[in-house]
């Protein structure tokens, strides 16, 4: 066990958890302040946990989009040094309230993702890493949108929810041509499909190419 | 990063140290593109540390946040819009019937009484002219409109107080009400520039009329205050600019946060003194 490791695996109660440093907010299982990162409830963590760098390490500056209730977003949060969470719905806005009461480095914006433009007079450019978990129509053109905000050397975690795309076409070819779209300004390092609890979704790291 | 960039920022439209206006504009700014935005506050002065500006960006983006994801349906503001538009139709409609009570009054006693006098003189007539059951039935409506109104006016202030304390204690309700029902809701008020308030229904014949007499139409509501209409005409200008000025921010305050601030209030106090102090109260 690493000391001061802005996340590390930790034994607890019989069960080895993947862990972040901070206040409980969903009811997790916590040992000496550190908390379970739940893999079922998250699908950042559920990547984390399968080995591949995500590109969230101590101090990175992220920009969320898709904050929802803060489930995830608290974890990065223990993290990272400053999270700029975007959601759109007033109703999880209000949870993500509670969760950044808490943690004082999330930026709470009620916006729209699909807008960035609402929201470039207060999130700051150059940012370490850009995850985005919308799940709703056109989630690789927000992608693209939002690049604006990556610092050259910054990374992309990108989950495409594929129901939400269209509900006919088979997954398989929905994550086939977003992958194609992305690469007209992002390069691929990894995609990965997951499973279980979160059928029907691929993840992707990726980098920004220059622009041209 | 040219230094037009710095006038889309969230920190840059805003009165210094002002958590209220710069909620505001990060619910309402806009920019092309993102910037070193925390750099830049520190370069233009705006904070001296990275740490104070994210802390300030904490404070302002977490109160937009909760004040946009609470601002689904409740809408009392607009409805006492509508209570004061009524109440000022009321008074309208009861001037016109009280002069026309009295011309009818006036001829058919061939007397120049008032109203209860020549009242009095036609009940006490043994003669009831087939006119008189009208010109009574005329004063009764008369009567009821303005218990009406009456009504209306004591909803109304204990309505303010809980829809925008703040601008309720400085303006006093009915005037509050008014100017929530000019700008059309409490939201739009809290958005307007304090200018815009001063003159806030300058445009608005009605109230001109209410108050009995013309007004020259750079004056708002603002002027019925009494901070205003007692101050020597000479200073009116400044007490109308320091009050909307106050009033502007009450009503921002109550939008944001709806509690009640005492400190702004004797803020106006001690400000309509310094005012009046350099030239006597009319
Ligand atoms: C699957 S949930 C995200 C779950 C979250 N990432 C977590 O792991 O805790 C998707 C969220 O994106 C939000 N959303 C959808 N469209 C959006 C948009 N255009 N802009 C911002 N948020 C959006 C939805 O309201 C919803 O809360």
């Amino acid at each position: 066990m690493t000391l001061f490791a802005d996340y590390q695996y930790l034994n607890i109660r019989g069960k080895t958890h993947l862990v972040t440093k901070g206040p409980p907010v969903y009811g997790e299982s916590t040992k000496n302040g550190w908390r379970a990162w739940d893999p079922s409830r998250s699908k950042l963590g559920s990547v984390i946990t399968q080995d591949i760098d995500v590109g969230l390490s101590k101090n990175v500056k992220v920009l969320y989009l898709g904050a929802a209730n803060g489930t995830t977003v608290s974890h990065v949060a223990d993290v990272a040094s400053i999270v700029y969470a975007v959601e759109f719905s007033p109703q999880p806005m209000r949870d993500l309230l509670n969760v950044a009461r808490s943690r004082t480095n999330i930026i709470p914006l009620l916006k729209d993702a699909r807008r960035p433009e609402t929201y470039s007079h207060v999130v700051e450019s150059n940012l370490d890493l850009l995850i985005q978990d919308v799940a709703t129509r056109g989630q690789v053109k927000i992608a693209l949108e939002n690049k604006r905000f990556l610092s050259p050397t910054g990374k992309l975690f990108l989950v495409i929810k594929a129901r939400s795309e269209n509900v006919v076409t088979h997954p398989d070819l929905i994550f086939k041509s977003s992958i194609e779209d992305l690469s007209q300004e992002y390069a691929i390092l990894k995609t990965k499909k997951l499973t279980s609890h979160h059928k029907d979704h691929l993840a992707i790291v990726a980098e920004p190419l220059p622009y041209k | 990063m040219g230094h037009e960039c710095i006038e889309n920022a969230w920190f840059c439209q805003t009165i210094p140290e002002n958590t209220l206006s710069e909620s505001l504009e990060i619910e309402e700014g806009s920019c092309i593109s993102p910037h070193p935005w925390p750099s830049m506050a520190i370069e233009c002065g705006y904070v001296s540390t990275t740490e104070e500006y994210y802390s300030r960006l904490y404070d302002s983006a977490f109160q937009a946040a909760q004040k946009s994801a609470s601002d689904l349906t409740q809408t009392p503001d607009r409805q006492i819009s509508h209570a004061i538009r009524t109440m000022d139709d009321y008074s309208r409609i009861e001037n016109e019937l009280t002069v026309r009570l009295s011309e009818w009054l006036g001829d058919y006693t061939g007397l120049s009484l008032d109203i209860p006098n020549s009242l009095e003189t036609i009940s006490i007539q043994s003669h009831h002219s087939r006119f008189h059951a009208h010109i009574f039935s005329l004063h009764n409506q008369l009567n009821s409109l303005s218990i009406e109104r009456e009504k209306l006016a004591l909803f109304i202030e204990s309505e303010m107080s809980h829809i925008a304390p703040n601008l309720t204690q400085m303006a006093g309700p009915l005037l509050a009400a008014r100017l929530i029902s000019i700008a059309g809701s409490l939201e739009k008020l809290a958005k307007k520039p304090s200018g815009t308030l001063q003159v806030l229904g300058a445009e608005n014949a009605l109230f001109a009329h209410l108050r009995g007499r013309a007004t020259s139409p750079k004056h708002g509501v603002i002027y019925t205050h009494e901070y205003i209409s007692k101050t020597h005409p000479r200073l009116r200008g400044n007490a109308a600019r320091a009050l909307s000025g106050k009033l502007s921010i009450a009503a921002r305050v109550d939008y944001y946060s709806g509690t009640l601030n005492p400190e702004l209030h004797s803020d106006l106090l001690k400000k309509m003194d310094q005012i009046r102090s350099r030239g006597g109260n009319k």
